[in-house]
């Protein structure tokens, strides 16, 4: 070292932080320059004035430590306020709440259902572009739909059988009325048919359903032999109450 | 025994529970630390009530920060570079009146009084205006060393600077207090030296 360097470390060898090796070199290099030592006593007084605190200097508060609790716990109050405030407006008004900065995850953020929606109408309708009016009566429509869509899922009332004009019959098995649905066959005439309902004394009272049977009602309390044993008829069954 | 390397350690582990929100180790830091702090920023500002908000501040910053500390500086060099930082934030755009010490007025009086004799205390009076007049940079050195006993290696982590830096602010500080050192008459003699 020269003698810049040992003038450099002259305080830091007063205050005694030097390490032993620079410790032992300052030494030394005091030992050969008498004229140093006056420069170390100055450092030694500068020391001794810059280290005692003398009655006039301001002390700290003892009530400082008290203060700085009090910092702390209001200000833990408020970050829990702000976070309750911030769920409040979450869950009030979600577009109204201020959204953090999107963070780069490194992966494409998912769009929502929401979000595909609308983008999906937007590429379809070009929903921006689109009148109020039209967009009253495209989402009327969507609306038709979906109710529609449901009405289909409600339980429905049983048919007693289905007619090819559309029309449910509207006789079904009554107490102490006998009902009979029968199958006849497609030769069979129109006299034929009337013949057969007389002699059994029957009504036609429904039909024809999809299959091509009547519902007919007997005055008699069982089908006769008869009319199970006639050419013409292919199906019977009689509608139980 | 209480050496150095016992306390270093003890103070990790205060800033360990302090992390975890700990008041208790806080007030343990606060008891060894803040006095200190508050006398590295009243030297330095010369204004008690901003000093006294100034070491709250500081320990609010080390009850907030305390989980990012890595250990890689002593503890009481982290502490006293956020009081360094905040001081020096706090005295920015504040011009305290550093008249140079050669142009000092008081400078020509205390000259007069060379030849009468004075007493230590009244030298460390005088001293301690001098030691007022020092810029920022050389005050905060000075302090660094002297009352606060850090190594230069040490000042130069709190003032995130070269060592050399540190070395040759404490070399100019030296240099302008030593005319007024030799005009007020101190000696190897005065300061307990060998004549």
């Amino acid at each position: 070292m020269n003698t810049q360097t040992f003038e450099e470390q002259l305080a830091w060898y007063a205050n005694g932080t030097l390490d032993e090796a620079e410790r032992a070199e300052m030494e030394a290099w005091l030992a050969a320059h008498p004229e140093a030592r006056q420069r170390l006593a100055e450092i030694d007084f500068l020391q001794g004035t810059v280290a005692e605190v003398t009655a006039d200097e301001p002390q700290l508060d003892p009530g400082g430590f008290d203060l700085l609790m009090a910092q702390i716990d209001v200000q833990e109050q408020e970050q829990e306020l702000e976070l309750e405030l911030e769920v409040v407006e979450t869950s009030v008004a979600p577009e109204l709440t201020e959204q953090p900065e999107p963070v780069w995850t490194g992966q494409p953020e998912k769009p929502g259902l929401a979000q595909q929606l609308r983008e999906w109408f937007e590429e379809t309708f070009q929903w921006s572009l689109t009148p109020a009016f039209a967009r009253v009566a495209v989402v009327a429509q969507f609306a038709l739909v979906a109710v529609l869509g449901t009405a289909l899922y409600l339980p429905q009332e049983e048919a007693g059988y289905e007619v090819l004009s559309g029309e449910t019959g509207a006789v079904t098995a009554i107490e102490g009325v006998v009902l009979v649905d029968i199958g006849l066959n497609p030769t069979m005439t129109l006299a034929e048919l009337q013949a057969l309902l007389q002699t059994q004394r029957a009504t036609i009272v429904g039909g024809p359903n999809s299959l091509g049977f009547y519902r007919i009602q007997l005055a008699d309390a069982e089908p006769r032999p008869a009319l199970r044993a006639h050419s013409a008829v292919i199906y019977l069954q009689r509608v139980e109450p | 025994m209480d050496t150095a390397n016992d306390r270093a350690a003890e103070e990790q582990q205060w800033i360990a529970r302090i992390a975890e929100q700990d008041r208790t180790a806080l007030k343990l830091l606060y008891d060894r630390y803040a006095p200190r702090v508050f006398r590295f920023v009243i030297r330095m500002m010369k204004d008690e009530a901003r000093a006294q908000e100034l070491v709250n501040d500081v320990m609010m910053e080390i009850w907030k920060s305390a989980a990012k500390f890595e250990g890689r500086s002593a503890v009481s060099t982290w502490i006293l570079g956020i009081a360094r930082f905040r001081t020096l934030n706090a005295v920015r755009g504040y011009k305290p009146d550093l008249v140079g010490l050669d142009e000092s007025p008081e400078q020509e009086d205390h000259s007069s009084d060379v030849s009468q004799v004075k007493s230590m205390e009244q030298l460390r009076v005088l001293l301690r205006q001098a030691l007022d007049r020092l810029s920022v940079e050389h005050r905060e050195v000075v302090e660094l060393t002297f009352f606060h006993g850090y190594s230069y290696p040490e000042i130069a982590a709190i003032l995130d600077c070269p060592e050399n830096t540190v070395k040759t602010r404490m070399f100019h500080a030296r240099n302008k207090l030593r005319p007024w050192l030799e005009r007020q008459g101190v000696s190897a003699t005065d300061a307990g030296g060998v004549p």
